[in-house]
C-alpha cells in the first residue's frame, strides 16, 4: 500500500495511480483479475475514467472550498463578506453624492412665522444629459427674514426614496429584515418600529456604532450584507440592543443611488430645481449649488473588503496612530488614491497636538474643502483622540519631465517610429500610474529603462534626460515670499522658470528667473529679460543645490502669460533616481510647448533607427 | 505509450455488468472477445466524451446525422482507422469496409483485424443507427 500515492490531484496522475494499483491486483492463483486498465478503448479503461473523474472532482470541489475559508483566497463575494464579518467589517455600500443648495422662498401666502422644508423634498440636476433627484434626508424649519426665507446650506444627497416594512414574526436578532434593492446608501437608512398595525406609536432605531455603550433599552438595529448580496437588519437580543417583539411593524426608509456619477467638478456650476413646492411660496426655477455634488462611490469591490477589513480590525475603529488615520480614511473614502499622515510633532515647522493628513485623490490633484470637513466631522471625529486635531495639508507635487531616446533595429519590428514612439509613451505613463503618483514612491531611473527597452522587442536601447519641476502660483500684485522644495539634490545652473510678467521701474517686462552662474557666489538666482536675456533684476532669490530648497524672499509677479496660471520652475537633479518623501507625489510632467511662456514639453520622445 | 505483449492475456469487464451466476461476480470478457468490446466501444464513443481525453473517440456518432454520400462513408472510414490505430495499438488493421443496409438510416462495418504479430484475422461487424 505504501507504493500508492494519494496526494495526486490531476486527473491523469489519479488515474495511472488507479492503474497500478490493478496492476498489482491479483486473484487466489495469483494471476491478475484485469489486465485491460492499460488500453483506452477498454471497458476497464471507461471505469477508470469515472473513478479518477469523481476523485478529481471532489479533490477539487475540497480545493475550493478550502479557498474560500479564507480570505486571501475566497473568490465568491459572499464568502468574502462572510469572512471580512469575522473582522467586524462591513462592506461599504455604495454612497450617494452630496451637495449644499441655499435659496429663498418669497410670496409664501399669509406669510407664516415659520416655514418648513420637508424631508425628501426632491430637487432634480442635469448631470451629463441626465436628469437626477436629490432629497433633503431631515426637514428644516426657518423664520422669515422680513418678507423672504431663505434657507441656506441646506444638505442635499441624491437617490431614489424608497420604504420597505416587515411585521416582526420573532424577536432577537436570528430575524433578519432584509432590504431589497441593488445599490442602497446605508448611510441614508432611518429604521422606525410601530408597535402594532392599530398601535401608531413609533420609536427610532439608529445603526450599532459601539457594542460596549449597548443595554436592554437601547434602541439601535445591525446591519449587514447577506449572501446574496442584498443588505439586512437587524435587532439586538433583548439584553444587548433592543428587540421588537412579534407584532410590532418595522418601517425601513433608504435612498438607492447612483454612486458616483452623480459627482460633479467644482470647476463647472451645478443648477437645481425645486421638485415641489414649500409653503406655496416661489423659488427660482434654477437654483445654483454652494457646494457641487461630491463624493459619491461606488459600493466596495471584493478586492477592496479583503484589503480593508484587516485594516479595519487592526485600528479597531480608534484613530490613535498614523496608520489608523490611514485605515480609516481609506476604508471610509474610497475615493482617495494615497494617503499619508504624520505626527504635528515631526512635521517642518512643528505643530503640537496636530496629526498631519495629505490626501491624493484619484481624479485631480487636491481635495477640495467640503470633502475634508466631511472627512474630518463624519470619519475622524468620534474616533480621534479628543486632544488632537486633525489637519489636512495639500500633496506637494513634484513633477518630473522626461525626454528620452529610443533606439531600435528597424528589421525588427514592422512598426513605425511613430508607433513606437506611442508605445514608449504608454509604458512612461503606466509606470507613472501604477508605480508613482503615491506619497513615499520614489522614481528608479534603470526600472523606467528597463520597461522602455521591454515595450517592443525591436528597441535595442534608450538613454532619459530628466528634469525636476515645481509649480506656483503666486497671488498677482501682492509682494510675498516663497520657499520651494525640491527635496533633491540639483546641479548647478540648470535652475529656470517660465516667463511671467514683472512690474520694473514702471514698466511691465516678461522675465523668468535662473540661477545666476556670473555671481561668485553658488546658487543666486537672478531675473532676466525673456526676450532679450538681459538680468533685470540680480539675487531675487537663492538655491541650495544640495537640499534642492528655493528661496524667494519676496517677489511681486504682475500678471501671466497666455491662458498660464502658474509658474514653472524646472531643474536637473544630480542623481538618476528621484526620492520623493511623505507629502511629496512624483507625477509626469503634463506641460505642453507654449513658445510664447518659455515652456518645454514635459515627456519628448525621440525613437532613432540603430546603426 | 502501453506496450503489448502477445503471451499475455488480455481480461476486461463486461460493461453490461451482468451476474456471472456461478462465481456470483462480473462477467469478464478475455482476449478475442475483450479487444471486439474494446473496438466496438471506441467506435461508437464521441469525441469529447470522455472527460479530460477528448481526443479518444471517433466522429461517427456526429457524421450519422449527415447526409447520406459517399463521402460520409470515407470520413467515416479514415475517423475509424485513425482512432483505432492511435487507442487500441493491440490490433492491426486488416480490411475495413463500410457499407449501406436496405434501411437508408443504417451502415455495416465491417471490420477485420488481427493481434499485431499474430497472423490470425478476427472479423467484427456491427451495424451504425441512428438512435434518434
Amino acid at each position: 500500500m505504501s507504493n500508492y500515492r494519494i496526494t495526486e490531484l490531476d486527473f491523469d496522475n489519479i488515474k495511472t495511480n488507479l492503474k497500478r494499483f490493478l496492476s498489482n491486483y491479483r486473484d487466489g492463483n495469483n494471476d491478475l483479475v484485469f489486465s485491460d486498465y492499460d488500453f483506452d478503448a477498454s471497458g476497464l479503461s471507461v471505469l477508470l475514467d469515472l473513478l479518477a473523474y469523481n476523485t478529481h472532482y471532489n479533490a477539487y470541489l475540497a480545493n475550493m472550498v478550502a479557498n474560500e475559508m479564507f480570505l486571501d483566497s475566497a473568490v465568491k463575494r459572499q464568502s468574502t463578506v462572510s469572512l471580512a464579518k469575522h473582522l467586524g467589517y462591513t462592506p461599504l455600500s455604495v454612497r450617494s453624492a452630496k451637495a449644499k443648495i441655499s435659496f429663498t422662498v418669497k410670496n409664501v401666502p399669509n406669510s407664516p412665522g415659520s416655514l418648513t422644508l420637508g424631508r425628501y423634498t426632491p430637487f432634480t440636476t442635469e448631470i451629463n444629459g441626465q436628469s437626477y433627484t436629490f432629497l433633503n434626508l431631515n426637514s428644516i424649519i426657518i423664520k422669515p427674514e422680513g418678507q423672504e426665507y431663505v434657507f441656506n446650506d441646506v444638505e442635499i444627497v441624491e437617490g431614489e426614496y424608497l420604504t420597505y416594512s416587515y411585521r416582526v414574526e420573532l424577536s432577537g436578532p436570528s430575524q433578519k429584515y432584509s432590504i431589497p434593492n441593488k445599490n442602497v446608501d446605508t448611510s441614508t437608512i432611518k429604521v422606525t418600529v410601530r408597535n402594532s398595525l392599530q398601535d401608531t406609536t413609533t420609536a427610532t432605531f439608529t445603526l450599532a456604532t459601539d457594542f460596549a455603550a449597548l443595554n436592554s433599552q437601547s434602541q439601535v438595529y445591525f446591519l449587514q450584507e447577506n449572501a446574496s448580496g442584498f443588505y439586512e437588519i437587524y435587532f439586538g437580543s433583548g439584553s444587548i440592543g433592543k428587540s421588537p417583539v412579534p407584532g410590532n411593524i418595522v418601517l425601513i426608509e433608504y435612498l438607492i443611488s447612483n454612486g458616483p456619477i452623480c459627482n460633479v467638478s467644482s470647476n463647472i456650476d451645478q443648477y437645481f430645481t425645486l421638485g415641489s413646492s414649500v409653503g406655496g411660496g416661489v423659488v427660482d426655477t434654477a437654483i445654483l449649488a454652494s457646494s457641487n455634488s461630491t463624493g459619491g462611490e461606488f459600493e466596495d469591490s471584493i478586492e477592496e473588503i479583503k484589503f480593508k477589513a484587516p485594516r479595519f480590525l487592526s485600528s479597531y475603529n480608534r484613530a490613535v496612530t498614523a496608520d489608523d488615520y490611514k485605515s480609516l480614511i481609506e476604508t471610509n473614502y474610497p475615493l482617495v488614491e494615497s494617503v499619508s499622515v504624520w505626527g504635528g510633532e515631526t512635521n517642518d515647522p512643528p505643530k503640537y497636538g496636530k496629526v498631519m493628513i495629505s490626501l491624493k485623490p484619484y481624479l485631480g490633484y487636491t481635495i477640495n474643502t467640503e470633502t475634508k470637513s466631511r472627512i474630518e466631522n463624519d470619519i475622524l471625529s468620534n474616533r480621534k483622540m479628543l486632544t488632537t486635531i486633525p489637519e489636512f495639508v495639500d500633496p506637494d507635487y513634484l513633477y518630473v519631465s522626461i525626454n528620452c531616446t529610443a533606439k531600435f533595429n528597424p528589421n525588427g519590428t514592422n512598426r513605425t517610429t511613430t508607433d513606437l514612439q506611442n508605445g514608449i509613451t504608454g509604458t512612461i505613463q503606466k509606470y507613472f500610474a501604477l508605480d508613482l503618483q503615491k506619497f513615499n514612491k520614489s522614481f528608479i531611473y534603470s526600472k523606467l529603462s528597463n520597461l522602455i527597452d521591454k515595450t517592443d522587442t525591436s528597441i535595442v536601447g534608450n538613454s532619459s534626460v530628466i528634469t525636476l519641476q515645481k509649480r506656483i502660483t503666486i497671488p498677482t500684485n501682492i509682494q510675498t515670499g516663497y520657499s520651494i522644495k525640491f527635496a533633491n539634490s540639483l546641479t548647478s545652473g540648470t535652475l529656470k522658470s517660465t516667463a511671467f510678467e514683472y512690474l520694473y521701474n514702471g514698466s511691465i517686462l516678461t522675465v523668468y528667473m535662473q540661477d545666476d552662474l556670473t555671481k561668485s557666489s553658488d546658487g543666486v538666482v537672478s531675473l532676466y529679460d525673456f526676450y532679450t536675456n538681459a538680468v533685470i533684476y540680480q539675487n531675487i532669490g537663492n538655491i541650495n543645490y544640495k537640499t534642492g530648497l528655493l528661496t524667494i524672499p519676496k517677489i511681486n509677479v504682475f500678471g501671466y502669460l497666455q491662458n498660464a496660471t502658474d509658474i514653472r520652475i524646472s531643474s536637473k537633479p544630480t542623481e538618476f533616481d528621484i526620492n520623493s518623501s511623505r507629502d511629496t507625489i512624483l507625477i509626469l510632467d503634463d506641460t505642453k510647448v507654449d513658445s510664447l511662456s518659455g515652456r518645454n514639453s514635459g515627456l519628448t520622445i525621440l525613437v532613432l533607427e540603430s546603426i | 505509450m502501453p506496450t503489448v505483449n502477445t503471451n499475455r492475456k488480455f481480461r476486461d469487464i463486461d460493461l453490461s455488468f451482468r451476474i456471472n451466476p456461478f462465481t456470483k461476480d462480473l462477467y469478464t470478457k478475455t482476449d478475442e472477445e475483450a479487444v471486439k468490446t474494446a473496438l466496438k466501444n471506441l467506435i461508437l464513443t464521441k469525441n469529447f466524451e470522455r472527460k479530460f481525453h477528448p481526443e479518444i473517440g471517433t466522429q461517427v456518432q456526429s457524421l450519422l446525422f449527415e447526409n447520406n454520400s459517399p463521402a460520409v462513408l470515407i470520413a467515416m472510414d479514415r475517423t475509424i482507422r485513425e482512432s483505432i490505430e492511435r487507442f487500441e495499438p493491440r490490433v492491426r488493421i486488416v480490411d475495413l469496409q463500410i457499407n449501406e443496409t436496405q434501411d437508408p438510416n443504417e451502415l455495416l462495418v465491417y471490420l477485420v483485424f488481427s493481434f499485431k504479430n499474430v497472423d490470425n484475422p478476427i472479423t467484427l461487424t456491427t451495424t451504425l443507427t441512428r438512435v434518434r
